[in-house]
């Protein structure tokens, strides 16, 4: 593959006679070339394992009531919301910026996500999200890490982005930039020492990259290193100086970061894999108020949902709503009862949402039936059985239906896809 | 007569390859002398690069003494397991791949027998291992030595040491071939597989799947005991004869696999796949065939011996021409180590540097497919050439990471303007070759600052200033990559 990207960067260079310094490079024209073919993931993933229950209400459930008598959602006007003529559950009023990417039918709700024998640590269920496997071992790739070795096969010119400020193991296996806070970018360094003369220094760095080489793996390195002046350029550009055409609700832990990848997409970077992580969802404590209406979840998950709405209405605005799937998944859901703090302890299973254009909206998977919880509540979760839906087959419908790879080449099992793509 | 002689001119002709011509003894002329810049290049390809101060003494030496003088290794290993204080007084824990890295990078940085340790990286890349769970990361120090030890002997001594490595066993199964099921040994394909297609014969060789079946049948039985310990087990074993290559191995328990490797390395393919792959790893990517025809059948002839194939080829007159210097892409150990050894700073944060060198894309001993790195070109890549840049910033910049001193080294010297600098530290870093545009640059870089012009001054503070400017620069130029 390097081979023939070469091939492909010095055969266009063959044709474009003398190199001008710094700007104008036929090379600077190529990054829309460069870009994928248009589809773009880009994956929240929501950290500290959010509740499931008080996401998706089940109003019909008396064991509801009874296990969350504090944070429990009533089934009330002014409190929840139907989420259709054929679901029982209902959405609770913080979830309506969801309710209205559902009802344009541009939001999946994947019901009862999880995987077979459940771990309650945040590490090691992570390690399973990441790994795509139940028992993941130490050094073992990322899903997405094997996506880019083993299933995509398109430009090789930065393919994935980790835009986050914590990096995500999904990548594991390849070599992906993490991009770090708003404020640390990827960049070209200088001594802040010599600060008098760091303007001249990165100038004489680019300067010294454009000029042509004669022999093919000098030239080849010299355009690669001018390139690398065009896109650290465009991420700084991206991060800094993107435009919202729609409102979003700011929020300091969430806006800035889909700013940020509103930006690259927006501006075409080359990157069609965006990976954000978010969100501090290990509710212990304080997770909802009398009513399930106010508190941590109603707030965080509120801002959340309405930020993913602005968002994708964001993209819209700039003609890239068609190319965007989103994929918002958290490491486990929470126990079914509360605690002696109106929070909720570490469980399994849960919800994950695959929202976008694209998407064939609805209410997939089967809700958890709670007639099978045990008391005590607080120490009850969904178990994985055959009302579960395997993780890996979200993974499995986004490769093979979206970023159009054989999902049994990258996770090694064919997993059924959904039909949410 | 004269008129004569012009008559029968003929136009200069480019003469065939001539693979005994290419490979004989490099002999320094008056037009070809040995020289500090083949020092330097045989440095680079055979070690990790001179530190400035020692290519005089080499050229004084003459190149077979140089050569002499790197093929004479030691065969003592890295320590395997607890914690280890490297020369920069950092503490390495060495149960992890952040400390067992950081001891082999002093290692290549301050050891006096470079082509061992770069022997050990050509072949921990072509016997490729990662591990599959935490307790097996102690093994992968022990799996290095294995390369420590041996690299310059027998390619077939150093297939068995491989072969019965526990890192090697856990990572390619043979642990588990022929391991009973219902009785019986079952058997397990993965490490015959690659033992043939990736470390001895290669792609499409010529072998079969039989071969594989029945390469993998000797290999019954070689499995570990304590998780760190090979063992044999004799029921596990696959007993009857085997068909191999056309052969017959007869039923011999354990001693099978000697059997084993001796036919691999009888199989035409075997010596031309190894000697290819050194080739394009230590002189250039485009061997014609008839010179590795050529060096394949020397090998073949020695037993297979790895040192004469390393002095042959660093005393070739190939390797002095221009069809091998400066041919090459540096991998990031390449990169990083000649960098360090050429500035001669003192390096105070390894771990901090393991980070940089994963970001370029070589995580050590943490080979995630059994076959190892793609060489050359696959290396550069944006974020390699930003991480490449990055790291010459560390380097050379005030800070904790590094100390470099450039008043230091200019005192050491004499230089009379601020051209001789630029042209002091091209040379120190081995790009003094750069086209006269980028030079250009760096000229004007040194009486240069953002709000105009200031001229260069030999004032400590103006040295300290620019020449942190100037090598960064000078490292982060597109030739600095290439080896």
């Amino acid at each position: 593959m390097a081979h023939s990207r070469r091939d492909f960067l010095v055969g266009g260079l063959a044709t474009g006679a003398a190199l001008p310094l710094v700007s104008g490079s036929p090379l600077l024209g190529m990054a829309n070339m460069l870009s994928a073919s248009g589809r773009i993931l880009v994956v929240l993933q929501l950290d500290g394992g959010w509740d499931y229950f008080n996401q998706i209400i089940p109003v019909y459930s008396k064991e509801y009531y009874e296990a969350r008598p504090t944070i429990g959602v009533k089934d009330k006007s002014g409190s929840t919301l139907p989420i259709s003529s054929n679901v029982s559950e209902k959405w609770p009023v913080y979830a309506q910026p969801l309710k209205d990417l559902f009802d344009r039918g541009d939001l999946a709700v994947i019901n009862n996500v999880g995987y077979p024998n459940p771990n309650l640590s945040h590490f090691e269920s992570q390690a399973r999200w990441y790994t795509a496997q139940t028992d993941p071992a130490s050094g073992a790739h990322g899903w997405l890490g094997d996506y880019l070795i083993k299933g995509y096969k398109g430009p090789q010119t930065i393919p994935a982005l980790d835009a986050s400020t914590r990096a995500t193991g999904a990548f594991e296996g390849a070599r992906v930039p993490v991009i770090g806070g708003t404020t640390t970018l990827i960049r070209f360094e200088t001594d802040p020492r010599t600060a008098a003369d760091n303007y001249v220094e990165s100038l004489a760095m680019q300067l010294n990259a454009s000029v042509p080489r004669a022999e093919p793996n000098l030239e080849y390195t010299a355009r690669i290193m001018e390139h690398t002046f065009y896109l650290v350029t465009q991420l700084q550009a991206a991060s800094q100086y993107h435009r919202p055409k729609v409102q979003y609700p700011y929020d300091v832990n969430i806006t800035p970061y889909l700013y940020r990848v509103a930006g690259l997409i927006t501006r075409n970077f080359p990157s069609h894999v965006l990976y954000l992580r978010l969100g501090a969802f290990d509710h212990h404590s304080g997770l909802a108020t009398q009513g399930g209406l106010t508190g941590r979840l109603p707030t965080e998950f509120g801002s959340l949902a309405g930020n993913l709405k602005a968002f994708l209405d964001d993209l819209q605005a700039y003609g890239k709503g068609n190319d965007v799937v989103v994929l918002l998944f958290s490491e486990f859901s929470r126990r079914f009862g509360e605690n002696g703090s109106a929070g909720t302890d570490h469980g399994h299973g849960g919800v994950a949402y695959v929202a976008g254009a694209p998407v064939k909206g609805g209410f997939y998977g089967k809700y958890p039936d709670l007639t099978k919880a045990t008391t005590p509540y607080t120490d009850w979760y969904p178990d994985f059985d055959k009302d579960s839906t395997d993780f890996r087959q979200v993974y499995a419908t986004i490769l093979d239906r979206w970023l159009s790879v054989s999902s049994k080449t990258v996770l090694g099992t064919q997993y059924p896809n959904l039909p949410i793509l | 007569m004269a008129q004569q002689n012009r008559m029968t001119k003929v136009p200069a002709q480019k003469l065939a390859p001539d693979p005994y011509r290419d490979l004989a003894r490099f002999v320094p002329s008056a037009s070809d002398p040995w020289d500090e810049r083949k020092a330097a290049h045989l440095m680079r390809r055979a070690g990790f690069g001179a530190r400035p101060e020692e290519i005089p003494a080499m050229v004084q030496k003459g190149m077979n003494k140089c050569v002499d003088q790197l093929l004479a290794v030691t065969t003592t290993g890295l320590q395997e397991s607890g914690t280890v204080t490297l020369r920069n007084g950092e503490q390495a824990i060495l149960s992890r791949r952040y400390g067992s890295r950081p001891q082999w990078l002093d290692e290549m940085v301050n050891t006096p027998y470079p082509l061992k340790e770069k022997m050990a990286l050509f072949w921990s890349d072509h016997f490729s291992v990662g591990t599959k769970s935490y307790e097996q990361e102690a093994l992968l120090v022990r799996h290095i030595n294995v390369f420590r030890r041996h690299g310059l002997g027998r390619f077939g001594d150093l297939i068995i040491d491989v072969t019965k490595d526990p890192a090697m066993l856990w990572w390619l199964d043979n642990n588990l071939n022929g391991k009973p099921e219902n009785g019986k040994p079952k058997l397990n394909e993965n490490y015959g597989r690659e033992l043939l297609e990736l470390f001895t014969l290669g792609v499409h060789a010529g072998y079969t799947q039989t071969d594989v079946r029945e390469a993998s049948k000797c290999l019954s039985g070689w499995s570990t005991g304590a998780i760190d310990q090979f063992v044999y087990k004799p029921n596990w074993h696959i007993v009857g004869d085997k068909k191999f290559l056309g052969g017959t191995i007869y039923s011999n328990g354990q001693r099978e696999v000697y059997d084993l490797v001796d036919r691999i390395l009888g199989h035409p393919a075997s010596a031309k796949f190894l000697v290819t792959k050194i080739w394009k790893y230590f002189v250039s990517e485009d061997p014609y065939s008839g010179l590795i025809d050529v060096l394949a059948d020397m090998w073949r002839k020695s037993g297979h011996d790895i040192k004469f194939l390393m002095s042959t080829i660093f005393r070739s007159r190939y390797f002095y021409s221009s069809r091998a210097i400066k041919k090459l892409v540096k991998n990031p150990y390449e990169f990083v180590v000649q960098a360090l050894r050429a500035s001669n700073a003192n390096w105070r944060y390894y771990r901090y540097l393991d980070t940089r060198l994963v970001q370029m894309g070589y995580r050590l001993m943490e080979y995630s497919d059994p076959s190892g790195y793609d060489d050359g070109i696959a290396w550069i890549d944006e974020i390699a050439m930003l991480t490449r840049a990055n790291f010459a910033n560390d380097l050379t910049r005030y800070g904790y990471y590094s100390q470099f001193d450039p008043n230091r080294e200019i005192n050491r010297v004499s230089l009379k303007s601020a051209r001789a600098v630029v042209d002091h530290y091209l040379h120190i870093f081995g790009v003094d070759d750069i086209p006269p545009g980028p030079r250009n640059v760096l000229y004007l870089f040194m009486d240069l600052i953002d709000s105009g012009y200031q001229q260069f001054t030999f004032t400590p503070t103006k040295v300290d200033e620019k020449v942190r400017g100037l090598a960064h620069l000078i490292l982060s130029l597109p030739e600095a990559s290439i080896n």
